[in-house]
């Protein structure tokens, strides 16, 4: 007697140990505990006449469904050693189990994974396994944004399984389900516009009589989005530089700039950026000279990246400032008025290459040069620039080359009235060689 | 001063009284105010000033030369020589010369003063009043870079071949003095406008610069 109390004492009290676990799709696997890959049988023989039903629908060829062949035929299977009862609303799905709460499988959402067969999935009859495959894969398979939303997946593999199924029926379904331009989630693509890189301007041998000369600058250059959340993301970037003139290499203004991505979605975005270059940390041979001068921009841009062409505007304004110039016993004051810049960029792109332009437009108050008895006043001034640009673009490194070229100005005007070094860059034009590691 | 004068005008009413009780009083009034104005001359001196000559450093100086392109090379300016040659000039400018125009005394002589390395005879030295606005930026083809009013018509400088002056030699052989009276009156004082001079020479010459210690770039002018 006391023998079979305890027993059923222990029974009470180890039940919950005995009990299946609780899990749901993105549960910590002790179900696989005791699991053993399933190599044959009925669970593979309908995995192959799911893969058959697949391709004979063309599913590859269906937008949204490219990988569910793949997630189809390549994830590994396993049988757990016990059934396993529903947890959470994926599982109470009659997709996933039996009008008892048994769970007939299980797959974690993201691409790649394996899948789990629980005993009471034997029980069905091959067409429901194979839907329960294609319903899986579809799991898998799906855009992040959608593959967990259970009403959508269970939609697509009733579509895929219907027996009057075509490739337009599943294409037509897939287009209503499958949102063309899903909105990012987090660690999307983001992380691909964190970057640090290097930048070579060589600009145009300016004329001979530039005010002040320089060969070439150099830049280094990072821009990293640490904050911000899934829809936006506020990048702040820094840039150091170096100028090569003819008596030789100084440093630079110190450049600061800020990106903020209001709006973003797979092929569009929207934001602000600002930029203030500083030149607190130039050379003295360059704080004493007509781009000795703190810039600051504001502006607004707008870019649209489709899988084969790129196109981008942006709207800029800079801020009025003064320098001076000192040369010899002679102190020159310039003064720079506000700059209005728009600009279009735009391009083709085949693969991870791309081939496009741009074409710039300046409007600037002024540039004002007073010195003893010299005094210089353009009044308003425009500058029409363009120039090409040819680049390699992964997601581990870009590598663009730019040029830009002066087309028509008023009042012959160069860069060099904008007084940007940084920005604009100087004298007639330039090239440029830029390389980026995305981070 | 006003003090003597005051006292002056008081004696002198007293007089004019005792002058107009003898000759009347027009011809007192007359006489006494002339006598007033002899004193105010004499003693005040209202109406005849006296100017002292003042010698100012010439502070832009820039030289341009076909074989130096960028503005601000540093062998064309802040230097203690320079060398001059046919192809080889000079510009010249007091920057604030036209603050103080008003008061340079033009009855006396208005100079220039350039020295030179070497001891020289009849030198073959011109200064021309540059007719083109330029600053320290110019080179040979540019007055300044901005824009296509910054070109000079002629390369090597814009200047007024008839108002060039030749220049004096110095007692000490090393310093010439040009005239520049004329340039003055007709070009800064009449047209407010001050271009500077150009420096031209038909033979090598090494001209002190302007941050010699002595020998710099003078301008000589009498001030009231």
């Amino acid at each position: 007697m006391i023998i079979k109390m305890l027993c059923a004492l222990s029974l009470v009290l180890l039940t919950p140990l005995l009990a299946s676990t609780k899990v749901g799709n993105a549960d910590e696997g002790s179900d696989l505990e005791g699991a053993r890959p399933i190599l044959n049988g009925i669970i593979i023989e309908t995995r192959d006449r799911a893969a058959t039903q697949l391709r004979s629908l063309n599913v590859a060829g269906v937008r949204g469904l490219g990988m569910l062949m793949s997630e189809l035929e390549t994830s590994l299977l396993f049988m757990a050693a016990s059934n396993s009862n529903a947890a959470g609303d994926t599982d109470a799905s009659p997709n996933h189990g039996d009008m008892r709460g048994l769970v007939y499988a299980r797959t974690f959402a993201v691409p790649h994974a394996a899948t789990r067969f629980f005993p009471v999935a034997l029980e069905l009859i091959p067409s429901q396994l194979i839907a329960l495959h294609i319903h899986e894969a579809l799991h898998r398979s799906l855009d992040a944004s959608i593959r967990e939303d259970e009403t959508i997946v269970s939609q697509l593999t009733l579509a895929l399984t219907s027996p009057d199924a075509t490739h337009d029926s599943v294409a037509a379904t897939a287009a209503r389900l499958i949102p063309l331009d899903p909105p990012l989630t987090a660690n999307e693509d983001f992380d691909r516009y964190s970057h640090v890189g290097y930048e070579l301007r060589l600009f145009r041998r300016p004329p001979a009589d530039a005010q002040y000369p320089i060969d070439r600058l150099h830049l280094i250059k990072s821009e990293l989005y640490p904050f911000g959340g899934s829809r936006s993301a506020l990048g702040v970037g820094i840039e150091m530089s170096a100028l090569d003139r003819p008596h030789g290499t100084f440093s630079g203004p110190l450049g600061l700039s800020a990106h903020l991505r209001l709006i973003s979605r797979r092929l569009a975005e929207f934001g602000l950026l600002g930029r203030l270059d500083l030149n607190t940390l130039s050379a003295e041979e360059l704080k004493n000279s007509p781009f000795g001068r703190d810039v600051a921009k504001l502006g607004a841009f707008f870019k649209r990246v489709s899988p084969r062409s790129y196109l981008e505007n942006e709207l800029t304004f800079q801020l009025p400032g003064s320098s001076s110039h000192t040369i010899g016993l002679v102190r020159y004051q310039y003064g720079y008025g506000w700059v209005m810049t728009a600009a279009i960029r735009g391009g083709f792109r085949h693969g991870e290459f791309y081939v496009g332009g741009f074409t710039q437009l300046h409007l600037a108050d002024y540039l004002q040069i007073s010195g003893g008895s010299f005094g210089f006043d353009s009044g308003r001034y425009r500058i029409l620039s363009a120039g090409p640009e040819i680049g390699f673009d992964s997601d581990s490194t870009t590598i663009v080359f730019h040029g830009r070229f002066l087309l028509d100005s008023t009042k012959d005007a160069t860069f060099d009235y904008l007084g940007s070094l940084m920005g604009d860059g100087i004298a007639q034009g330039s090239l440029g060689l830029e390389a980026r590691i995305h981070l | 001063m006003m003090i003597p004068m005051i006292l002056m005008g008081r004696k002198l009413l007293r007089a004019r009284a005792r002058i107009t009780s003898r000759f009347g009083a027009p011809k007192a009034t007359l006489l006494v105010c002339t006598i007033f104005l002899w004193g105010c001359d004499r003693y005040g001196g209202i109406f005849s000033r006296e100017s002292v000559q003042i010698m100012y450093a010439i502070d832009a100086v820039k030289l341009i030369s076909p074989d130096i392109t960028t503005g601000d090379h540093p062998r064309t300016y802040a230097q203690s020589s320079y060398a001059l040659s046919p192809s080889r000039r000079i510009l010249l400018r007091r920057e604030d010369l036209l603050s103080f125009e008003n008061s340079i005394d033009t009855s006396k002589k208005i100079a220039v003063e350039l020295s030179f390395a070497e001891t020289i005879s009849d030198p073959r030295v011109r200064l021309c009043p540059v007719t083109r606005s330029w600053m320290m930026l110019a080179t040979w083809t540019v007055a300044h870079p901005f824009g296509t009013s910054g070109k000079w018509q002629s390369v090597g400088g814009d200047w007024d071949a008839q108002g060039c002056v030749e220049g004096k030699d110095g007692k000490d052989g090393k310093t010439v003095t040009f005239d520049m009276t004329s340039w003055f009156v007709l070009q800064v004082r009449a047209r407010s406008t001050n271009h500077g001079l150009i420096v031209c020479s038909d033979d090598e010459l090494s001209l002190i610069g302007e941050t010699a210690a002595t020998g710099y770039p003078k301008l000589l002018f009498s001030r009231f």
